[in-house]
């Protein structure tokens, strides 16, 4: 009964992480052993459990049940099953060797039966203690940074972070509407571009064009305004621009919009966007423009499937995810932090760095609220002109060295307007 | 680029950047900005005595705080200048001792608000209006009062102030004294009548927690 329930949650949910994060194989399918192979081959070929019209047409007298238990009772129940399946067959040899006298063989099956017994955890672990190939990780993450790092396209927030993770890096970008997100992971995916990535960006609400005049003003600080609506002013500074720009980056940025696959894309779509284009980083613009794959209706739900799917999507693809998020309402008058990223608080749970981006006037300010391999909390200033595509950075009080640099750059020569007494 | 003759900060600047960013000129304007002090008085000047010496005395003292502003604030030192006279420097040497305290701090201090200027009379009328209309003003004064490195409170006191005022004057000037942050203000009115305005817990704060100065010399504005 389990394997039918096991089943049937599958087919229900859509959920593959079961499979693969449990490392599940035909032979705990023993009751269902062509049903198994169906879904495995589908889902090795497709990335994707089949849905049950598909998989009922192969099984037209498949069980159909409904299923509440929670994921992790029927992972244990399954692997109790095949547990007791291996025994019963351990058992069965040894009473036959007892019945024929044979004690010293029925004691040494039982031995061997307890020691190979597979507990269904046997995952394929590493033994940190003993594995020690991260050393030589190690020594080639000291030889060349871009081979595991990827360029924020800030410097001071990769002095902090170390630049985005090139396999282990589910980041999310927050803001309120109309702060600057899509500006923001635009310059990132330059950044990329710049150090020879090949990256994707997803964009689920701006045309192509519109992202490829926000690089073209992040590239050469053309007005942005201008290029939107045309002005000629700029043509000749424009013309000269656009015809080294393929030169200039040894990179290139692919972008992908709804209208380029008939709706906003799921995060299936998203795999085949990395896997058809072959992508290094990809960049998500935003969160709350992707459809949920498993088709829920709820918000919060939907963004919660959304979340764990990108998750996996960046575990099993090995390449930084860079997702953009709209923040709630609640008040951050005593600071941000992931509570506050709307629709669900597994986008927060699920992502390894959260950067909060808020700006007000010209004055761009990123919170870095959580980064799982460096300081959290740090806050980082910069003069953010969105229309020339240019970010000063503004030194904050730790910033000793630089403090003095700027104190004795911008010394007046002498002090004018003596007072008169 | 800069439009550098229309740079207030142009008389006392070196000039280097005028071609592009100025980082000086970028956070004095945040600061001064968040201080709510205007352009006009964001202009540096030139202070002056009567020709018969009048005030020499006391604007040497103060020339000494502006001098050692930094030791000022890091003590939370509180200063009370005042005169029956009118135009005769108490706002412009309370703003001086901001200018001098930005001037010392810009380079190195984050971008959030560390100075207010509150004119008093203004800010009482708002803050009854803020009771049926939300108003940004008393916000960030509500917001910041108590992070403002320093605040100078204008006009203390031009007439009788009512309960709620009082009240309202001394729960903000307390909280900051006792979270040791400094406090100029000025007023029009002598000792005696400040107690009279203000009532005795309020008008003691301001006249007994610090510097006293009070200025004799004449009426300069427009000279």
């Amino acid at each position: 009964m389990i394997q039918l329930q096991f089943i049937n949650y599958i087919l229900e949910t859509k959920d593959s992480s079961l499979i693969t994060l449990n490392n599940l194989n035909k032979k705990y399918f023993s009751n269902y052993n062509d049903e198994w192979d169906f879904i495995d081959n589908h889902l090795k070929k497709y990335n994707l459990i089949p849905d049950k019209i598909t998989f009922l047409s192969s099984f037209p007298d498949f069980e159909i049940i409904e299923v509440k238990e929670t994921p992790q009772y029927l992972i244990e129940e399954l692997f109790r099953d095949y547990q007791s399946r291996q025994l019963s067959t351990t058992f069965n040899s040894i009473r036959n060797q007892l019945m024929n006298g044979e004690l010293e063989k029925a004691v040494n099956t039982y031995k061997k039966a307890y020691e190979t017994l597979d507990t269904g955890i046997a995952l394929q672990a590493v033994d940190i203690l003993r594995d020690t190939s991260r050393y030589d990780k190690y020594i080639e993450k000291t030889k060349g940074f871009n081979k595991y790092y990827v360029s924020t396209g800030f410097p001071e927030l990769d002095a902090i972070i170390g630049g985005w993770d090139r396999e282990e890096e589910l980041a999310t970008i927050v803001a309120r509407t109309n702060q600057g997100k899509s500006f923001l992971a635009i310059k990132m995916s330059l950044a990329a571009a710049e150090q020879g990535l090949n990256v994707g960006y997803y964009s689920g609400e701006m045309s192509e064009t519109k992202v490829g005049y926000r690089i073209d003003t992040l590239a050469s600080h053309i007005s942005n305004g201008a290029l939107i609506h045309g002005n000629s002013s700029i043509q000749t500074d424009y013309k000269r621009f656009i015809e080294k720009l393929s030169v200039k980056y040894s990179g290139s940025i692919k972008v992908l919009t709804p209208k380029m696959i008939a709706g906003p894309a799921g995060v299936n779509a998203l795999r085949a966007f990395i896997e058809k284009e072959k992508l290094d980083i990809l960049f998500v613009d935003q969160h709350s423009l992707l459809e949920d794959d498993r088709g829920a209706k709820n918000p919060v739900e939907k963004a919660s499937n959304i979340s764990r799917d990108l998750k996996n999507l960046q575990v099993m693809k090995r390449i930084p995810i860079i997702s953009i998020s709209q923040q709630n309402r609640t008040k951050t008058e005593d600071g941000v932090d992931t509570t506050q990223i709307a629709q669900s608080d597994r986008i927060g749970q699920d992502s390894t760095i959260v950067i909060f981006l808020e700006r007000k006037d010209n004055l761009m300010k990123l919170h870095l609220t959580k980064s799982r391999d460096s300081e959290n909390g740090k806050t980082l200033s910069y003069n953010a002109d969105f229309n020339t595509g240019t970010f000063i950075y503004i030194p904050d009080e730790k910033d000793t060295k630089q403090n003095e640099e700027l104190k004795s750059r911008y010394e007046p020569e002498a002090d004018v307007g003596e007072d008169e007494f | 680029m800069i439009e550098n003759k229309n740079c207030w900060l142009k008389d006392n600047c070196n000039k280097c950047d005028c071609n592009g960013f100025c980082m000086r000129l970028y956070k004095l304007d945040f600061l001064y900005e968040q201080a709510l002090i205007s352009l006009m008085q964001r202009r540096h000047l030139t202070l002056r005595i009567d020709n018969n010496g009048t005030d020499e005395e006391k604007f040497s003292e103060l020339k000494n705080i502006e001098n050692n502003i930094e030791e000022f604030v890091s003590k939370g030192d509180n200063l009370y200048i005042h005169s029956s006279i009118a135009g005769n420097g108490k706002t412009s040497w309370a703003l001086r001792m901001v200018e001098a305290y930005f001037n010392k701090i810009w380079h190195k201090t984050s971008l959030s608000c560390k100075a207010l200027f509150i004119n008093v009379p203004s800010f009482l009328l708002a803050l009854k209006d803020n009771i049926t209309t939300k108003s940004e003003y008393i916000k960030h004064i509500k917001e910041n009062i108590l992070k403002a490195d320093i605040v100078i409170w204008d006009d203390i006191a031009t007439k009788a102030s009512t309960s709620f005022e009082a009240e309202n004057l001394l729960s903000m000037i307390d909280s900051r004294i006792s979270a040791g942050k400094s406090n100029i203000f000025t007023s029009n009115l002598n000792d005696e009548e400040l107690h009279k305005s203000l009532g005795d817990r309020l008008a003691s704060r301001i006249c007994n927690l610090g510097y006293n100065i009070e200025l004799y010399g004449s009426d300069k504005r427009g000279i």
